[in-house]
């Protein structure tokens, strides 16, 4: 299997509206942006890998409203309906399966033209649970108080990750919210669904990330040293929450160890310098630290609360701002890959970690993490 | 000058919306589900021959031995049940059941292993706490729905 690399990377800024963009002009400036970081021309993509969900863009197949934007035109191309970190799973495999060399993977999402509440309740399953009239925001509030119940989880904590993460956002001019905030105005904020506030949910945003990823024997004579995918593993669990021990993220854990052994990781904890993971809401930073296997059941709280997820702390998390400070659904897991990418190479600017040799990006899908996808990148 | 109309121009959006009707089959074992509770207010499981976990809402298979589960495996569960984790739910949408605030809750249905997800209403949401006692509120006119229980109430707690 050839190695494969990461040659080009790009985003939008997020925002909660781009009204001079339709979501076709959001992928054109993407693909085009990535080509040249790369230093490719169109020419150069063997394929593309797009990633859309329907009832996001409102209409069918709506793969074929960017096929021309994301420069297609002859080209092999397919789609991932689900989060853009599992979009460069695919990309990468059609390259390690030898059928392609360059893959150009693009994700989009304008959350301000529909209606998330609707858009997520449209999830769930059509008998059981969407009459009910759950969405991401409810379903994510029974995750959190799982998470209290039964590994004594304390909101004071995920309060401290939202601080944080609102704050690395100041370094990061591609997040929407950049904010100095207190843990008492955090836990202060207005309850949406108990035990989350406000403060502790992720924005909805418009915007548009892009990668090209190519086999070793086609990285020569590009323009950006390359950083490679050194591991990745993915799993999923049952969807009805009911079925599922929502404090236990099963899927995530067994998605880690996959990319761990492919990676030849033996210590988590020692080996890799830092992460992004999806943090939608701010429980699910310390829950996803706990199922990555990086620290004991019920401790990822403790980890925030020592400080060791700082930007200057021991195992840095999300330097970016995280998904809390930008949120285009779908193109946020993309994001936390090229966010790896910026931060091996060294360019990621106000917000560059002193040490950044092997990261860590987290995607997730389905209500409540039910599936999870983990990268490892390195230098 | 070159490129003037962009600054002139102002965007516009348009305003639209899909209204897509739907018959979804419900297939036999939810059917069946749906037609106990409709006709006679029981809450129906089944049990995997292999890992003897009760599914509730029943399925054709198990989710994760992934074996069929045969016909003499329904077994009724509930209808009371133990609330194991709840969320008070604050923002309202029209496309809500109920009007806030009312709960979510993972309710541990007698006789069931896993947990299913219902409507919490009727009583003091602030009296709610792990561990209590609920019971189904089942709709007087039933149709076959999962909305056939308009909700569940803690026992002893209805006001209603």
């Amino acid at each position: 299997m050839k190695r494969v690399a990461v040659v080009g990377v790009s985003q939008t800024c997020f925002q909660p509206n781009h009204r001079e963009k339709n979501f076709a002009d959001l992928v054109y400036e993407v693909t085009t942006g990535a080509l040249a970081d790369a230093g490719m021309e169109i020419s150069q993509i063997d394929n593309v890998v797009t990633v859309s969900n329907d009832f996001w863009d409102g209409r069918t197949i709506s793969s074929m409203a960017v096929m021309d934007a994301c420069g297609s035109y002859g080209k092999n191309v397919s789609t991932v309906e689900g989060d853009g970190n599992f979009g460069a799973l695919y990309g990468a495999m059609r390259i390690w399966s030898g059928s392609f060399g360059t893959t150009l993977v693009v994700a989009h999402s304008k959350g301000s033209e529909g209606s998330p509440f609707l858009i997520t309740n449209a999830m769930f399953d059509t008998f059981y649970h969407r009459p009910l009239g759950l969405d991401a925001l409810s379903s994510a509030a029974l995750q959190a108080q799982t998470y209290i119940d039964r590994r004594g989880a304390r909101p004071e904590d995920w309060a401290r990750v939202s601080v944080k993460n609102h704050r690395n956002a100041k370094g990061n001019p591609f997040a929407q919210l950049p904010m100095d905030l207190t843990v008492e105005q955090v836990m202060a904020s207005p309850v949406k669904a108990t035990p989350l506030k406000r403060l502790d949910c992720s924005p909805v945003s418009d915007g548009a990330a892009a990668v090209i990823l190519a086999a070793e024997d086609r990285v020569g004579g590009l323009r950006q040293k390359p950083v490679w995918l050194k591991g990745v593993g993915y799993a999923a669990e049952l969807h009805y929450l009911g079925d599922r021990d929502l404090s236990h993220p099963r899927a995530l854990e067994v998605a880690a160890q996959k990319a761990y052994a492919m990676a030849g990781i033996k210590d988590p904890q020692g080996e890799i310098d830092f992460l992004e993971v999806y943090d939608a809401f701010s429980y699910m930073e310390p829950l996803w630290l706990e199922g990555l296997g990086l620290c004991a059941p019920g401790e990822g709280g403790k980890w925030t609360r020592e400080g060791i997820t700082e930007m200057k702390g021991k195992l840095p998390v999300n330097a970016s701002g995280g998904v809390l400070s930008a949120h285009a659904v779908l193109v946020a897991g993309l994001v936390r890959f090229i966010e790896v990418v910026l931060q091996i190479r060294g360019t990621a600017g106000a917000h560059q970690l002193a040490r950044a040799r092997v990261g860590l990006a987290h995607g997730i899908n389905g209500p409540c993490g039910q599936s999870h996808c983990v990268w490892i990148l390195g230098n | 000058m070159k490129d003037e109309w962009r600054k002139k121009t102002k965007p516009l959006t348009l305003e639209g919306g899909i209204h897509m009707p739907y018959s979804w089959t419900v297939g036999r074992v939810g059917s069946r589900f749906f037609i106990e509770l409709r006709d006679h207010g029981r809450i129906l499981g089944n049990r995997c021959p292999q890992c003897q976990v009760v599914w509730v809402p029943p399925r054709l298979r198990c989710p994760e031995c992934y074996v069929e589960i045969d016909d003499r495996s329904w077994t009724e569960v509930g209808p009371q049940g133990t609330l194991r984790h709840f969320t008070i739910v604050r923002y309202e949408h029209p496309a809500q059941p109920l009007k806030p605030p009312f709960a979510y809750g993972l309710i541990h249905l007698d006789g069931a292993t896993r947990a299913i997800t219902h409507l919490i209403s009727g009583a003091d949401l602030e009296s709610l706490k792990p561990g209590i006692r609920v019971k189904p509120v089942m709709k007087p006119l039933r149709q076959g729905n999962i909305l056939d229980i308009s909700f569940f109430t803690p026992v002893g707690g209805s006001k209603s």
